[in-house]
């Protein structure tokens, strides 16, 4: 608890995240006036859907920038030192360290929503399930971001350094994976379609979109080619499991190996 | 005289007679009694349905008024003309699909017949017009199983073989197609809407038709007029069409058809063209597809002019073969927004040069479908900006007379703003060391 609460004052006495947060805050808001014009009974699942897409540029960057950024201060102020020493080993405190930082991000990001809300509420046809599974979504985008942010801050040893990492992080997920699977598109056959589905949807950005228009009933998977059914034949939800898993336990589980090296050294 | 008590409410829990079915027989013997146009006013109550209308009558209900079919065939079958029905609710049709009929809502088999603020639920069509000329049908909701398998859907409207009928702001949510025409011509289609089918509108073998001020939104293709010629289409709007396979409207095997003043936006494919010729897409919006414009080298001859074709993934996408159609009429192009750098030193609207919009996507679609998931990826502009520094690009069209915007755009006045914002910071920093 009192690491949570250490992490609840280092967060809302800084300036960075609100200011990045404020970018969401003011993307949303912009999302939800072009959306308004919308006819009520289809508006929410369009909103949803462009405030989701607007989600999977900045959210990332932001938990990335965040989750390292939080773990760096611990180590440039010395204070991951003590708290090792007092409370245990490295891997403990980024456990706790991982478990503060997921839980006020995610509460943050949820009271926005729910607030954000409202007014949808009294402009759109409102479907709970639509909205749970946006903010689903939305959690796991967090989840992961922060994870692999958490893991950078560990991993990188300068400030300067961390921020290149992060850059590249992002720079990874949103261009240069596609830009990858692009290269060996001519070569993907009925056949081998399977294994390219999996790598495809094992980019947390594809995963999430297809797991959210497809509960938003937006994605339609009818009339598709043999090889495009084979493609889409993975459930959305295992897909989205996937990713927690690959990316996010990964991400922790790297960063505790991480950990226990500092601990060797 | 207890026991008397007693046995007639056993009798009265157990073997109570529904009072729908009591009202529905009264209401076939209603219409058997009624005189030729003679008006029957409904109550709020359910009524036993499957029945046929054989002379000209007017049918009124009220909230609450619902038509109930026995669900082994049509709920309300009409064989004479100028009946109308308003204000009900129809249920249950029959659903099967190993019977010679496909079940109806309301069957129409006459002219001349009007069918306003009724709604279709459980029902396999929901409204069915064979040969019957002349009707309008207006402000019907027909809600289908949405979810369910396609082929076990009927449609919203179902329009065969008949002509100069009047489709007007109905809405239509979870059929097969919302509006399918099989062999009818001369009908407009205005203002309705039409969302989670399979084609919102669905031409088959249907000419000289129009379509005006419809929505289309969230079903796997907004409209598809199929081996169907001279239709007008104005003024309609394809919003949110996606899926790998959708499209805002398709044009299959469809010649001489009129596009004009239609909206576009974020389909997965604005326009879809194939296998037809001799289209004319006038003052249309393609704004924020993944693929504006898909043009298949089979279809010829169209004439695109004054369309505003901004900010979509890929603006044209010219499949299989070379480009044969023309991009401006009588000297008038159109509008590419950002994908035209284009200059108009004689500011008559017009640019100084051609533009050219080229474009390396097509040999990707050419070789494996599964590019089209990377249209919604950043990466495939990446892609794009790559194969136009390589030239490996291909020129998709070719416009004479790309028309340019006289005002400066937002885009320019953030710039200018910004400048300026910087223009008095710095110098006031200076002053300061």
């Amino acid at each position: 608890m009192s690491y949570i609460w250490k992490e609840w004052l280092e967060l809302s006495r800084g300036k960075a995240f609100w200011l990045f947060f404020l970018l969401v805050v003011a993307a949303s808001l912009s999302v939800l006036m072009s959306a308004k014009s919308l006819p009520a009974e289809h508006g929410l699942t369009i909103f949803l859907q462009m405030l989701f897409d607007m989600n999977a540029y900045i959210v990332p960057l932001l938990c990335l920038f965040f989750a390292s950024f939080s773990v760096m201060q611990e180590k440039e102020q010395r204070t991951m030192v003590m708290i090792v020493v007092k409370s245990g080993p490295p891997w403990m405190f980024l456990w706790k360290k991982s478990a503060a930082i997921q839980l006020i991000t995610m509460t943050v990001f949820v009271i926005w929503y729910f607030v954000l809300i409202i007014p949808a509420k009294f402009l759109f046809v409102f479907h709970l399930s639509y909205f749970l599974s946006f903010l689903l979504a939305t959690m796991v985008l967090v989840f992961i971001f922060n994870q692999i942010g958490i893991w950078l801050g560990f991993a990188c040893k300068t400030k300067i350094q961390l921020i290149g990492a992060n850059l590249f992080a992002a720079f990874f997920f949103i261009y240069l994976y596609d830009f990858a699977l692009l290269s060996v598109l001519p070569s993907v056959t009925y056949d081998n379609v399977h294994v390219f589905s999996f790598v495809y949807f094992l980019q947390p950005l594809h995963a999430l979109r297809f797991y959210l228009e497809t509960s938003l009933g937006m994605f339609s998977l009818d009339y598709l080619s043999r090889t495009m059914k084979k493609f889409f034949s993975f459930s959305p939800g295992v897909l989205v499991a996937l990713n927690i898993a690959v990316w996010g336990m990964g991400a922790l589980a790297a960063s505790m190996l991480w950990s226990r090296k500092g601990e060797e050294r | 005289m207890k026991r008397w008590l007693l046995i007639s409410l056993f009798i009265f829990f157990f073997f109570d007679v529904p009072k729908e079915a009591a009202a529905g027989q009264t209401l076939q013997q209603l219409i058997d009694a009624a005189p030729a146009h003679g008006t029957i006013r409904l109550t709020g109550q359910t009524y036993i349905g499957d029945i046929v209308i054989d002379k000209p009558l007017t049918i009124i209900g009220t909230k609450g008024t619902v038509i109930q079919g026995s669900g082994r065939g049509n709920v309300i079958s009409i064989k004479a003309p100028h009946v109308t029905i308003t204000h009900v609710t129809v249920t249950n049709s029959g659903k099967s699909r190993s019977t010679q009929e496909e079940y109806v809502g309301i069957k129409v088999y006459s002219d001349y017949n009007t069918l306003e603020h009724i709604t279709v639920k459980q029902s396999f069509h929901g409204i069915y017009l064979s040969q019957a000329h002349h009707n309008r049908i207006a402000n019907v909701r027909v809600i289908g199983e949405q979810n369910g398998e396609i082929a076990g859907q009927g449609n919203g409207l179902h329009i065969y073989y008949s002509n100069f009928n009047e489709l007007e702001h109905n809405t239509i949510i979870g059929t097969r197609d919302g509006i399918f025409f099989d062999y009818a011509n001369h009908n407009v289609a205005k203002g309705n809407e039409v969302s989670h089918t399979r084609y919102g509108l669905h031409y088959m073998y249907s000419d000289d038709n129009a379509f005006d001020d419809n929505t289309f939104m969230l079903n796997n293709g907004g409209a598809a007029i199929m081996n169907s010629n001279r239709i007008v289409l104005k003024n309609n709007r394809f919003f949110f069409n996606k899926g790998m396979r959708s499209f805002g409207l398709l044009l299959q095997m469809a010649n001489d058809n009129r596009i004009i003043g239609n909206t576009f936006y974020q389909n997965e494919r604005g326009l879809y063209i194939d296998q037809s010729n001799d289209n004319f897409l006038q003052r249309n919006v393609f704004l924020q597809n993944e693929i504006g414009i898909e043009l298949w080298s089979s279809s010829q001859r169209q004439t695109f002019t004054e369309n505003r074709i901004w900010k979509n993934t890929i603006a044209v996408a010219r499949l299989g073969g070379g480009d044969r159609n023309r991009w401006d009429f009588r000297g008038v192009g159109n509008d590419w927004g950002g994908e035209a750098a284009l200059l108009d030193l004689n500011q008559d609207g017009k640019g100084d040069s051609p533009f050219r919009y080229a474009s390396s996507f097509h040999k990707l679609a050419e070789e494996n479908e599964l590019a089209y998931l990377f249209l919604s990826s950043p990466s495939l502009g990446v892609y794009e900006a790559i194969n136009e520094w390589r030239q490996t690009d291909e020129v998709m069209a070719v416009d004479h007379a790309p028309l340019v915007k006289k005002t400066i755009s937002a885009g320019w006045w953030w710039g200018l703003l910004g400048f300026g914002a910087i223009a008095v910071i710095v110098p006031k920093r200076r002053i300061r060391r």
